[in-house]
């Protein structure tokens, strides 16, 4: 087992891989730039090393030269920056560091999407309709003819691309040139590449993830589907295991492909595979995220396993613990991605200034985060503050047991979205089952919240009272001009 | 045997028990509609900082009666308190005991909190419900009265004193708020000279209490009251709000609050609230709310001479003085009553430090025999006089017309205004165009082919040349003509630059302000 | 005494706060006719406001410096206190000017100087938070000022745009 590990992530990931550290009893160093010197992962860490660069934790080389000098044995990369950057797992691998996650080599097999989609359609899965190759923005002549062959809407993705960026859903063909324009631009940025492809886009579709692990000695496991429908800006905001609306064959089915798609990449380590499901029950592959994902503790939840520590077991080359009949998928979990935004005011950032911040407790409630009250939420990153997830034993107490929590849960001083959950929670649609990646953008503003009477009194005398509190706080002071000499002899009277 | 400390204690506490009213007492108080002067003082003040002074003084008739005491206080409580943190002192008079009459006691507790209050540069509240001068006391009440009035006039211009009428006022008493600076009034209140008995008797006029001098006819009727309100509670409410604007003394400046509001804040819509036609109306006070902080306006004499509007605001945290000519009120045009309110306010404005803004809009003086009758010509003059003695920074903003006299007499540059503004469609002439054709170009009009043709020919002309703030900005007289949206951030600036003026008067004992 | 108007979800109520906020724990509002006893965490400003208990209800809040929305247990709830004594409101879609409502970069710049734009129409789109966001316009009229180019860091609070 290793003996340090250097964490190349910062947030609520990089809490959660000190943590899994500290349970194994392994080093950590934090990594941080000058930014984020606050930071929770930063004072759990056992060490930490500032990371100087202008590129921040994008910086392949420089987070090598830190692991090096830092004596650590292995890198955890989380999700993001540099989780899926094959360079980045070669390059460790060359200074002969492990990369917790797939070797370079299998990395290698997903870097081009379009061949991996290829792949996959060749061993007699589906796939959604995509474009045959990619193309630059400043081909024009050849992303037109392809986007007349796959038909509108598509989906615009880069080719190296994940976690939804970069990704442009189209409608109209005038639409295309601007589209694709942008989303290279974000691609050149997050990616550093703006190599595009086209798929079609799925209608009515549902998003389902299945979770993955591998060894190095051949087992491979599948630990259930993880429903991940409702998104806003292909960002999965709420997520819950088992997905509600499978049958026990199509589920089976699901999890079978999983694994054929696991198998053919001869997958290593902690992987999710990704499929959509159009209304019609077929299941579409889409791709295979190499790394730890955003939503993963909802399998930990559902299955009572701890991801991260499987990840480093499996990079220090240790047999996996278990066969999957050992894997049982027990009651519901669900998980809300909490961003530091404004639902109504068109999801804009709200980066500032914690000024009260009580996570919600009791039995089966989760909360993974690195905010804490008076910590400062940094405008340079992704607005993810907190990810709030729960258990029950059937999915009823599961979504009472996520309003109790989204309830307990007190934030102030910036926007989030938690009301937003509060309202998706309440829907009877979402309640039964039935819902799509359309579900956020139909419900959310259509309706105002029925709320009683009584309720609503309390709020206007809450809000009466503040008006008089914030009239009142208005003091007299003295201003420093009426201090001076001039002003003072100004006052001076005649006689 | 000596008394125990205990037992001392004891009777302090029982003659200060005779202080307060009985319950029967408190309730006919309360009957009335009335809180009792006690309520009244825990009201007034922040919770528990009022400090009572010369609870122990008794009246004098015992000396002149051969009766005992029973009352302690005579019938007034003096002392000090803070409100909204800053000392303040006050007198109010206790209808529970003996009427509230005033004997000279009572008088001498009124006058000496009066002298501290002067002493310490502290603002004055008298609180009056008193049944008049004490009879018993004859002589000695009167020339409590007297002495009282002396207090007024001393203090006078040095703090702010303010009356508060809360139940009868009649007879001599009415002259001490008379003389003070802000008098408020509840609708169950009233002041006057001589009652309803005596009006009576000598006029052979029936005449109620209410309508001879309540709360609303001294509020719309003669202006002698500049606050009206609902009840007690109300009513100290708004005297509590009035402190807010109004400095401590003649050498403290006025509360100066960090603003809410955005000093930059642009206010487009002025050009719709004004209209450029010179003969629509409008109401200025949506203008006020438009320009300063938060919209908050706090009007001083709001249902008296209505075609003029005064009171306080904030700009950018900073207290002013607003008069504004009130277009949808006799158009706006000044008369006597307008000239007496707008005055009055300017020297108050003055003597407390409060810079003075003015909204103009006006078409000139009222005509008529009323107003020549009236003495319109020396009642203006007091506006010129008050004006001109302002030492404070004297902003000005012309919303559309300044004609003839009103404008000389209305913070003009010879009045030495400080910086004065016009929006783009202002008019400032002698007279509006129609009357000065119909001067200048009489025979030429009615001489010409086409007689309405030339008239209107020669209104154009008028227009162009003389009617536009372009000509009094070549001269200097203006500073500048702004744009309606940026009225708020000329103001502002112009404020903040002007606040620490510094202007001396030539020596004199004291001015001749007419009337 | 402080006579408001509260828009709480659309629905108007008329509250009083009839004692002042120095006098005691308890303080007196009316609201619709009723008198409600509340306490309140704190009275020294609006983001002290941590709770408020009324008649016996706790509620846990949090409420906008700018009085604009409360949250509480059920979520947030748009809010709108109009002064009783300020008879004139002004226009809730603001001066005109925009400014930037969080730091950021100009990524993309949707109007020119001179341009007429509808109320909801894309301004600018400012990049924050590894997030593109449009900001959109607040009110109908015509681009007066443009005072950003692509490319520009703005701070919290800066001009961007004026439309009259």
């Amino acid at each position: 087992m290793f003996k340090k590990i250097l964490i190349a992530n910062r947030g609520e990931i990089a809490v959660r891989a000190v943590r899994a550290c500290r349970d194994l009893d392994i080093w950590t160093v934090a990594l941080f730039d000058a930014s984020d010197r606050d930071s929770l992962h930063v004072r759990l860490a056992d060490e930490c090393v500032q990371i100087t660069s202008p590129l921040g934790y994008l910086d392949v080389q420089q987070i090598v030269e830190l692991a090096l000098k830092t004596e650590a044995d292995a890198v955890y990369p989380g999700y993001g920056f540099l989780a899926e950057r094959e360079d980045f797992a070669a390059a460790c691998e060359a200074a002969g560091i492990v990369f917790i996650g797939p070797p370079s080599s299998v990395m290698a097999a997903f870097s081009n999407k379009i061949d991996m989609l290829e792949a996959v359609a060749a061993a007699g899965l589906a796939t959604p309709v995509h474009s045959s190759v990619s193309f630059r923005p400043g081909e024009e002549d050849i992303y037109q003819a392809e986007a007349g062959d796959i038909g509108y809407p598509l989906v615009i993705k880069s080719c190296n691309g994940g976690r939804g960026l970069a990704s442009r859903i189209i409608y109209r063909p005038e639409d295309l040139q601007r589209g694709v324009r942008e989303a290279a631009a974000e691609s050149q940025m997050v990616f550093g590449s703006d190599q595009l492809y086209f798929e079609r886009m799925v209608r009515h579709a549902s998003f389902l993830d299945v979770q993955v692990l591998g060894d190095q000695h051949g087992n491979l496991v599948h630990l259930g589907e993880r429903d991940g429908s409702i998104q806003r800006n292909n960002q999965k905001l709420l997520t819950e295991a088992p997905a509600p609306g499978l049958t026990a064959a199509q589920r089976m089915r699901l999890h079978e492909m999983a694994l054929q798609v696991a198998r053919l990449f001869n997958y290593v380590n902690a992987g999710t595979v990704e499929f959509l499901m159009d209304d019609a029950g077929q299941f579409y592959f889409t791709e295979v995220k190499c790394r730890i994902q955003v939503e993963h503790p909802v399998t930990e939840m559902a299955t009572r396993r701890d991801l991260v520590r499987e990840q480093i077991r499996i990079a220090a080359g240790e047999r996996l613990g278990f066969v999957q009949e050992d894997v049982r998928i027990r009651g519901a979990a669900m998980q809300c991605r909490i961003n530091a935004e404004d639902p109504w005011n068109n999801f804009l950032p709200s980066p500032g200034f914690l000024r009260r911040f009580r996570l919600p407790g009791g039995p089966y409630v989760r909360v993974d985060t690195y905010a804490y009250s008076g910590c400062t939420v940094s405008a340079r990153y992704d607005p993810m503050l907190a990810k709030l997830v729960v258990w029950g034993e059937t999915r009823e107490d599961c979504i009472q047991r996520m309003r109790r929590a989204l309830q307990d849960f007190a934030i102030a001083g910036i926007q989030t979205n938690l009301p937003l959950f509060q309202r998706i929670l309440d829907d009877p649609r979402f309640i039964e089952g039935r819902y799509d990646t359309a579900f956020l953008r139909r419900t959310l503003f259509d309706d105002q919240l029925q709320t009683d009477e009584g309720l609503l009194q309390d709020l206007a005398v809450i809000a009466a009272l503040a008006y008089q509190v914030r009239l009142q706080s208005q003091q007299p002071v003295t201003p420093e001009r009426l201090l001076q000499g001039w002003h003072r002899s100004s006052r001076q009277l005649p006689g | 045997m000596a008394k125990s400390m205990d037992e001392y204690i004891q009777h302090l506490r029982s003659l200060r028990a005779e202080a307060y009213g009985s319950a029967k007492d408190v309730e006919t108080q309360h009957r009335k509609g009335r809180l009792t002067a006690r309520e009244r003082v825990d009201m007034l003040f922040d919770a528990n900082t009022f400090t009572e002074i010369d609870t122990l003084v008794l009246p004098r008739f015992e000396t002149y009666m051969g009766g005992k005491s029973s009352r302690h206080g005579d019938g007034v409580i003096t002392g000090f308190g803070l409100i909204n943190g800053r000392h303040v002192f006050v007198a109010a008079q206790d209808a529970t005991v003996m009427g509230g009459s005033l004997g000279e006691m009572h008088a001498n507790k009124i006058v000496k909190a009066m002298k501290m209050a002067l002493t310490y540069g502290c603002p004055f509240i008298a609180i009056n419900d008193s049944g008049g001068a004490r009879i018993q006391e004859g002589v000695d009440s009167l020339g409590g009265y007297a002495r009282l009035f002396d207090a007024n006039c001393e203090a006078s211009g040095v703090i702010p004193q303010i009356s508060v009428i809360m139940g009868p006022c009649a007879g001599g008493a009415v002259y001490s708020p008379a003389l003070t600076d802000f008098v408020f009034m509840t609708e169950n209140s009233y002041m006057f000279i001589t009652g309803p008995d005596v009006v009576k008797a000598v006029m052979q006029e029936e005449v109620s209490q209410e309508q001879l001098g309540g709360g609303l006819v001294h509020s719309q009727e003669s202006g002698v009251s500049h606050f009206l309100a609902k009840d007690d509670r109300e009513c100290l409410a708004l005297v509590r709000e009035l402190l807010r604007y109004i400095p401590s003394n003649n050498q403290n400046d006025p509360p100066y609050v960090p603003p809410l509001d955005d000093p930059d804040r642009r206010c487009p819509e002025l050009e719709q609230i004004v209209p450029t036609d010179p003969n629509k109306p409008y109401e200025v006070r949506e203008v006020i709310a438009s320009i300063f902080d938060d919209g908050r306006f706090f009007e001083v004499h709001q249902l008296w001479a209505e075609n003029l509007v005064v009171g306080f605001a904030r700009l950018n945290g900073w207290v002013v003085g607003i008069v504004a000519n009130q277009p949808r009120v006799l158009a706006g045009t000044i008369d006597i009553k307008a000239s007496i309110k707008a005055a009055h306010f300017i020297r108050m404005c003055d003597a407390f430090n409060i810079p003075i803004i003015t909204l103009q809009d006006v078409p000139g003086f009222l005509p008529g025999t009323a107003q020549e009758y009236g003495g319109i010509i020396r009642n203006g003059a007091r506006m010129i006089y008050a004006y001109s003695e302002a030492t404070v920074p004297k902003l000005m903003l012309i919303l559309r017309k300044s004609y003839g006299g009103a404008y000389c007499v209305m913070s003009s540059k010879g009045l030495r205004g400080d910086l004065l503004y016009a929006w783009p469609n202002a008019e400032i002439a002698v007279m509006g165009a129609a009357g000065a054709v119909n001067i200048l170009f009489r025979r030429e009009v009615t001489s010409a082919p086409d007689p309405e043709a030339r008239r209107l020919e020669l209104v154009d002309d008028y227009e162009q040349k003389f009617n536009n703030p372009y000509v009094a900005a070549s001269r200097g007289l203006i500073d500048d003509v702004i744009e309606p949206r940026d009225s708020r951030r000329v103001l502002i600036a112009a404020l903040e630059v002007t606040l620490l003026k510094r202007e001396r008067h030539v020596a004199k004992k004291h001015g001749l302000s007419p009337a | 005494m402080t006579l408001v108007t509260v828009t709480v979800d659309g629905k108007k109520f008329q509250v009083d706060v009839t004692s002042s906020l120095a006098d005691s724990d308890d303080l007196s509002v009316v609201c619709t006719g009723q008198l409600r006893r509340v306490s309140v965490s704190s009275t020294d400003s609006v983001e002290k406001i941590e709770w408020v208990v009324i008649d016996g209800r706790p509620y846990e809040v949090v409420v906008d410096p700018n009085l604009r929305w409360i949250k509480v247990y059920d979520g947030l709830h748009n809010i709108e206190v109009q002064d009783r004594s300020i008879s004139f409101a002004r226009p809730a879609s603001g001066d005109g000017r925009v400014k930037a409502p969080i730091p950021g970069l100009v990524v993309r710049l949707c109007v020119e100087t001179g341009d007429e734009v509808e109320v909801g129409e894309p301004l600018l789109v400012l990049e924050a938070m590894k997030m593109q966001n449009e900001i959109l316009a607040p009110r109908s009229g015509r681009i007066t000022e443009l005072n950003v180019s692509e490319g520009d860091s703005v701070k919290l609070g800066d001009l961007l745009v004026e439309i009259s």
